[in-house]
């Protein structure tokens, strides 16, 4: 009896392990129809409102639906969209822009210049209460209209006709129209967002203006889009359907990768992952204008010693940083990004030179942190913190960074990890020494790096100010000349290294994997992901 | 019975207006607000979304508001999710962690259970060496390791299943393996001590002294008495494991509740960390007084209500 008792239980045990591990191989849905693409954006959009969306990887599924008046074409260069063309008048203030003919949104609706004056009015409106709307600032009376201090009707947007909308700036801002390529500015339709209770909610609350609609939506796991017929440019665009996952673990993604579920990767990749497939060979990298840095707070006594800061950056093996402790990066050689074209030749580089000497000069360290009075590293306080956002990737810069301190000029620095929104709490405060920081561009233009070291500036968390700096940026802010735009920016830049604001340490490169068969996927310098000029040839 | 259940269902509430409470003044009291981003937000538009949210009120009139929501199960609005209500988003992701829960625990007390009957009756033998190697290992392995370890050999290497996203009965097959993987071992292990404990005990002497066959020693006399621990901590167990995990979600692309308990704290999602938690203390504080309720079923010994006898 007892033995028949285990028999049973042993049976029962095998049959449920089978019954879990048995299954049929399901893969390989090969399709000769459609052309359908797979990716991951390692987020689930929140909405798919383009005016409403507050992080890249929403930006990036928005980007998808809708037009600009300008789109960016993956050379860094903004080309006519819905618009086909647009002039400025001479003060540099007013944008005339003329939309093409018979444009309509993914149901056959016209769109015109309206739609595009609506989707701006409607991004500042206060009561939308928007994270972006300070993109928008530029517009005449934006920040006073976002801040319920006037009227919709005071906003420097004119609808003159169907075709035609004039733009009126608060002041000349030479990268304006740039800046309507970039997501807030999506356009959206005017009678349709007026009809829906809550506008970008699912596939049933959204309508497309650009070159894909969305055709499903399951939260938490994909979109699905689909080629919009109605498109301007649908000629153009090559894919039928596309999936967007939201996968956000790095090794579930090389897994979908490598069993054909993607097309190619998003997210960064961990060291092994990426060892492994730099050595077959197949790892792609690009990069996205952004420096790493460490931010230096100008209110702490000792560091408001400019030899004491141009130590501690010398101090550091930069091109080691860069290539052995985070790989796949190169070192930063001033604050602007080595990637930034000029302003006023986008053929050329906005800095021909780099500052720095990659791997440091640790002797010129050590001589100027001892004309500091800190000769050896003697007497220099040991109670600083570098303080960073919890993650094993931080922490190792981070160690790396302290110990090259510690070696090279004999000085202690604490490294510190902090929950990421303690850390910011404490960077609002001035509560910090040094924090391990990064900074990418919302337009390009080399000013969004600048403006974050101007006297008063709400980014300017470092405290730095420097009245000859200020002057820079106040030119290169309101000129129309790009040549004298350019050579205030330069002289900004000179300022920034002298007075070392903060310590650059490196430009970051992504890391990724694509299958052979994908063309066209546009990496914009912006980190932006354009499908529309995408193919998949199986 | 029925007056002990209304009073334990009295004394529940109150402690869920404490957990409220304590929750809502302890979100406030962690550095940081709801709209710290990576790149700061200026004045006007923190202004601007303090209004939308009812952030500019005074805290204390903040809390009444909240706890006269919560009094009608209305979490109020995500700070960080555009679009979705806290109830919006339980309504959403708590059917498919409670799906997926309900499956581990299954698999969990099916296998569990029998595994440790047998671990007990052949204890030191073949099978219960192989158990003990099996369970110490499932038990201290995190299910992060054995989720990747699934992914690679059925997914990746064998082919046989998906190796992620939610919906069909192949794609669940890894994840509740996964979770399950905890519980189960955990199950044998103690269902096994237990088990030993019962057997030992003089009143299974006595019944085989009178001559009742192995069967019913063990099925009628045995095994009802050697449940109880199992009961006690299933209760518990369920709760936590129905409300999702964070890293087996994360894995597999479950959307599910697990990640949203971690993540809306890194947010500053005050709704959403309250609501969480207040959802999660209603099924826990549940979950332990079924447990209680069972143990009256299972032994007999125990009776409801009646304190000090």
């Amino acid at each position: 009896m007892k033995k028949l008792f285990l028999a049973v239980l042993s049976l029962l045990m095998v049959v449920s392990l089978a019954a879990c591990g048995g299954s049929d191989n399901n893969g390989g849905n090969e399709t000769t129809g459609p052309k359908v693409m797979n990716c991951n954006v390692g987020f689930s959009p929140d909405t798919f409102d383009p005016q409403a969306s507050n992080v890249l990887e929403n930006a990036i599924v928005t980007n998808q639906i809708y037009d600009y008046l300008l789109r960016e074409n993956g050379k860094g260069e903004f080309e006519p969209a819905l618009a086909e063309s647009y002039t400025v008048s001479e003060d540099g203030t007013v944008y005339t822009f003329t939309l093409r003919e018979g444009l309509t949104f993914e149901d056959g609706s016209p769109l015109t210049a309206a739609d595009v004056a609506f989707s701006y009015e409607r991004g500042l409106d206060p009561n939308n209460a928007f994270d972006y709307a300070y993109q928008m600032y530029y517009i005449k009376n934006g920040a006073a209209f976002n801040a319920g201090e006037c009227a919709a009707e005071d906003l420097g947007l004119e609808v003159v006709d169907d075709r035609t909308l004039v733009v009126t700036l608060e002041s000349p801002t030479a990268y304006f129209a740039s800046l309507t390529g970039f997501n807030t500015f999506g356009v959206v339709s005017k009678a349709y967002v007026e009809g829906c209770e809550t506008y970008g909610v699912d596939e049933n609350s959204t309508l497309a203006s650009g070159p894909f609609k969305v055709a499903e939506f399951v939260k938490d796991q994909y979109v699905k889009f689909v080629k919009n017929e109605n498109y301007w440019d649908a000629a153009n665009v090559k894919l039928d359907e596309v999936y967007m996952y939201a996968v956000t673990d790095s090794s579930t993604e090389v897994s979908m990768y490598e069993t054909d579920k993607l097309d190619f990767t998003f997210m960064s990749m961990g060291t092994a992952d990426s060892m492994r497939f730099a050595s077959e060979g197949t790892l792609k990298t690009w990069s996205s204008l952004n420096t790493r840095y460490v931010m230096v707070n100008h209110q702490k006594e000792v560091l408001q010693n400019v030899n004491v800061r141009k130590a501690l950056v010398l101090a550091l093996d930069r091109k080691a940083l860069a290539e052995n402790v985070v790989t796949n990066s190169v070192a930063a050689g001033g604050w602007i990004p080595a990637g930034m074209a000029a302003v006023d030749d986008p053929t050329k580089l906005f800095r021909e030179a780099d500052f720095l000497p990659e791997s440091g000069d640790v002797a010129e360290a050590q001589r100027l942190l001892a004309e500091a009075g800190y000769p050896n590293g003697e007497g220099f306080p040991t109670t600083l913190e570098l303080v960073y956002t919890t993650s094993d990737a931080n922490k190792v810069l981070a160690e790396a960074i302290v110990e090259m301190w510690r070696q090279n000029l004999g000085i202690t620095v604490i490294a510190q990890n902090l929950e990421g929104t303690v850390r910011r709490d404490r960077k609002n405060t001035g509560d910090y020494d040094f924090s391990l920081d990064g900074w990418s561009t919302d337009y390009l233009d080399p000013y969004s790096f600048f403006e974050v070291f101007e006297t008063g500036n709400m980014y300017n968390q470092a405290n730095y100010s420097n009245t000859e700096y200020d002057k820079c940026l106040n030119t290169a802010k309101n000129s129309n000349d790009q040549t004298v735009r350019q050579q205030a920016m330069t002289e900004a830049e000179k300022i920034w290294m002298e007075d070392m604001a903060s310590l650059p340490l490196y430009v970051s490169t992504k890391s990724y994997l694509e299958k052979d068969y994908v063309t066209g996927v546009v990496r914009s310098l912006m980190g932006q992901y354009d499908l529309k000029w995408a193919d998949v040839n199986k | 019975m029925t007056k002990y259940i209304l009073k334990r269902i009295v004394m529940s509430i109150f402690v869920i207006f404490l957990i409220a409470t304590a929750t809502f003044w302890l979100c406030r009291a962690i550095p940081g607000g709801p709209f710290d981003k990576e790149k700061p937000l200026n004045a006007t538009t923190i202004a601007n979304l303090n209004k939308k949210f009812h952030l500019d009120k005074p805290v204390s009139e903040q809390y009444v508001d909240y706890m006269v929501g919560v009094a009608k199960f209305d979490f109020g609005p995500s700070y960080y999710h555009i679009n979705e209500s806290v109830n919006d988003y339980i309504d959403r992701c708590f059917p498919v962690s409670m799906t997926l829960g309900v499956w581990a625990m299954i698999v969990a007390t099916l296998l569990g259970i029998p595994a440790g009957i047998v671990s007990a009756l052949k204890q030191n033998g073949w099978q219960d060496n192989i158990l003990k190697v099996l369970t110490t290992l499932f038990v201290s392995l995190p299910n992060f390791v054995i989720a990747s370890g699934l992914m690679y050999f059925l997914g990746i290497k064998l082919r046989l299943l998906p190796v992620s996203m939610w919906g069909t009965w192949k794609e669940m097959v890894m994840p509740v393996l996964a979770l399950a993987a905890y519980p189960l071992s955990y199950f044998t292990k103690m269902m096994k001590s237990s088990m030993l404990e019962v057997l030992n005990s003089d009143y299974i002497r006595t019944a085989k002294a009178k001559g009742a066959s192995n069967f019913i020693v063990i099925y009628k006399h045995a095994l009802k008495n050697a449940l109880l621990p199992i009961i006690t901590v299933m209760g518990p167990m369920f709760a936590s494991i129905i409300t999702g995990s964070f890293v087996v979600e994360k894995l597999f692309v479950i959307p599910g509740l697990g990640q949203e308990f971690t993540k809306s704290i890194f947010n500053r999602d005050y709704t959403m960390i309250m609501g969480l938690t207040i959802f999660y203390s209603i099924l826990l504080i549940a979950s332990i007084l079924i447990v209680d309720v069972l143990y009256a079923v299972v032994d007999p010994r125990i009776k409801l209500g009646k304190e000090g006898k």
